[in-house]
């Protein structure tokens, strides 16, 4: 035998005076919060996924970095309408500390059709965006007409650093800057954020409130 | 020469007395209990006679239970623990038949029926809903059968987000009614929070418990027992962690709510102005018996979100707190008319993560079975529960009831129910100027540098802090 009986709710019963109520207004929005944010959190993830990084359409031209105390290596050469920006992605991938340290240990030119150059360093970037095999080196305005990308391995750390720098690596030019590809965080971080709001909204909802029958 | 050596060791000696005695009077009651518990072993073991086991000095639990936990001797070997629910219930059922029959000699030779009902209420409008429920049930119309109502003192869905506010807490109602009662007036009800002042106390003199503050309320209102519903703690249970290692799921007494029948609002609303007021200890005539609960449930329910392992280790004590609970009405006898409480619950801040796994050391807030509640659903459930209170209008029959109990917990579950209890404790001198000020620079050393030093452990004592003249 067990010591308790078991009543259900203490109201809503017969002869209650009491009622639980939810509001569905209430629930509506915590439904929409909550599925909207997973949305647009999911779309938001895919979009970063699918865009981050050098994409096919965008590619200009593709090069090699030259290694350090090594021969230098052909320019990546294309053609731009206007003046347009152009990010400078190495293929890099490995450890985080090993690919920061290659990244910083580049430096690229651009070779204007004016004749006007821009030079630009991994190390002098501010922040370098990296995907899983690819990561910034920066950011340069083109000329309209033939433009020209070299990049060679520059001294950067020490000796176990240049060690790394002395083999060649693959790079490639694409239009546009680095924060095109990150389109998808203005879906990923609203969404997240709605999502959680949702949530105490939600839990706001189910309690309900009580009300006289 | 002699005489005057002898005068000087007499007077070294009522010095030393003098000053052991104001050592003594300086001693809270839990410590005084146990000095007692030492002298009296001493003078046992002076007088030649057996003093027992010095582990089980003091302890609640004597016998094959006591001996196990206090580590005199090793915990039987049991099989497996059960798992499935309904050969569980089997085997609950044939363990408390066998303790039922143990007690039915203790048994009151006149007493009433003891039903306990449990609702499902949510945490933030849990009081308003026991309150509808008691009308609604008829209960409310027919408090001289009603023995009390209490917060289950259990924390269900541990993990759940939000708190306790829109959470599920339940509530138990002990009573005498049997059958199906019409729909009565809506109960009156007083909430008194402990962080108030409601009791004027000085520094050294004992703190009231929750029941005399009520009690006295109630007094003064001209609200006897068979016009009380109950009074019950308004106990609330919350995490509270400051990083993994500290994570505590506290118990912890907000204040006391009492209950009456509906046409004692206005005199509650009048009893309640002009505090805080002198309150010395229980009202006469009154009764408040606190029992130990948790050593117990330490030896019988190891893990509090599991069922209690069965077969028991200990088969002889109760299950459950309910089951202590009913015990004591049925053997003291208490008529429902004369009581004004009967409650399974906390009286100091409780950490409920303590016997969360069966592992030495090792706290958790999940695991265990989904266990059914009161609306039918069943959810996760951390068992808590550390005292039992019964606040009654004694009676000539009662004195014989608690010599009875005392048998029976003596005798038969070999434990010391009232011992330790540490209730009414001197209310503790505040903290100066200098301290507080060395506290606040060690709450902005902590701040800036993100590591947290010891714990301030100091809870006030209830309703009555600052104490007076402070």
């Amino acid at each position: 035998m067990s010591d308790v009986e078991h009543a259900g709710w203490a109201v809503g019963g017969p002869g209650s005076r009491l009622r639980r109520r939810r509001n569905p207004l209430l629930g509506l929005l915590a439904f929409a919060l909550i599925a909207g944010g997973v949305a647009a959190f999911a779309v938001g993830l895919v979009r970063l996924i699918n865009e981050a990084g050098p994409s096919g359409d965008g590619i200009l031209a593709r090069g090699t970095v030259a290694a350090l105390n090594g021969p230098p290596t052909p320019p990546a050469a294309f053609r731009t309408a206007g003046a347009e920006p152009v990010t400078v992605w190495l293929r890099a991938g490995g450890l985080s500390n090993v690919r920061e340290s290659i990244v910083a240990g580049t430096a690229c030119t651009l070779s204007r059709p004016d004749g006007s150059t821009a030079e630009f360093r991994g190390s002098r970037q501010g922040a370098s965006v990296e995907t899983d095999a690819h990561a910034t080196i920066g950011t340069a305005t083109t000329g309209a007409g033939a433009n020209a990308v070299t990049c060679r391995h520059v001294r950067f750390g020490g000796i176990r650093n240049r060690n790394r720098l002395d083999e060649q690596r693959p790079f490639i030019v694409e239009l546009g800057t680095p924060a095109d590809g990150l389109r998808g965080l203005w879906l990923l971080l609203p969404g997240l954020s709605a999502a959680l709001l949702g949530i105490p909204v939600a839990l706001r909802w189910r309690a309900g409130s009580l009300r006289q029958a | 020469m002699r005489r005057l050596l002898e005068s000087a060791i007499s007077k070294v000696e009522e010095a030393a007395a003098r000053s052991d005695a104001k050592a003594i009077a300086k001693l809270t009651p839990a410590e005084r209990e146990r000095y007692d518990g030492w002298v009296a072993r001493t003078a046992a073991i002076q007088a030649g006679e057996a003093a027992g086991d010095p582990r089980l000095q003091g302890t609640v639990l004597q016998g094959p239970a006591g001996e196990v936990m206090h580590g005199v001797a090793k915990a039987p070997k049991t099989r497996e623990a059960i798992e499935d629910p309904a050969a569980w219930d089997e085997r609950m059922r044939v363990e408390r038949a066998a303790r039922d029959e143990v007690r039915a000699p203790y048994l009151a030779p006149s007493r009433s029926p003891v039903r306990i009902t449990r609702v499902a209420t949510r945490g933030k409008t849990q009081l308003t809903e026991v309150c509808d429920y008691l009308a609604s049930s008829g209960l409310a119309g027919q408090p001289e059968l009603v023995y009390g109502a209490y917060r289950v003192p259990d924390l269900i869905s541990a993990g759940r987000l939000g708190g306790e506010g829109g959470g599920v807490v339940e509530w138990d109602i002990v009573h005498a009614v049997e059958g199906a009662s019409p729909p009565a007036a809506a109960p009156a009800s007083l909430s008194l929070a402990a962080k108030d002042v409601w009791v004027a106390r000085a520094v050294g003199e004992p703190a009231p418990l929750d029941e005399d503050l009520a009690l006295d309320v109630l007094t003064r209102a001209g609200i006897g027992p068979e016009q009380t519903l109950g009074i019950a703690r308004d106990v609330g249970i919350s995490h509270r962690s400051s990083d993994e290692s500290q994570s505590r799921i506290e118990a912890v007494v907000h204040g006391v709510h009492a209950i009456a029948a509906g046409g004692a609002a206005a005199a509650l609303g009048a009893a309640v102005r002009g505090a805080p007021w002198r309150v010395d200890g229980v009202p006469p005539g009154v009764v408040v018996d606190v029992l130990q609960w948790d050593a117990i449930a330490q030896a019988v329910h190891p893990v509090r979100q599991h069922r209690a392992p069965l077969p028991s280790p200990f088969p002889y004590l109760p299950l459950t707190p309910q089951e202590l609970l009913r015990s004591y009405l049925e053997i003291v006898g208490i008529s429902p008319a004369d009581a004004y409480s009967a409650q399974v619950t906390h009286h100091r801040s409780f950490d409920l993560m303590g016997r969360t796994s069966a592992k030495w050391g090792v706290r958790r807030t999940g695991g265990g079975p989904d266990l059914p509640c009161a609306d039918g659903k069943p959810r996760k459930r951390m068992a808590g529960g550390h005292h039992i209170v019964v606040a009654y209008r004694d009676q000539p029959s009662y004195v014989e009831g608690r010599a009875r109990f005392e048998a029976y917990a003596e005798g038969e579950l070999h434990a010391h129910l009232r011992r330790g209890l540490g209730l009414r404790e001197p209310v503790p001198k505040p903290a100066g100027r200098l301290q507080r000020t060395v506290e606040r620079v060690g709450d902005v050393v902590e701040f800036f540098s993100g590591e947290s030093g010891m714990e301030d452990g100091f809870v006030p004592p209830r309703y009555c802090w600052p104490p007076r003249g402070a």
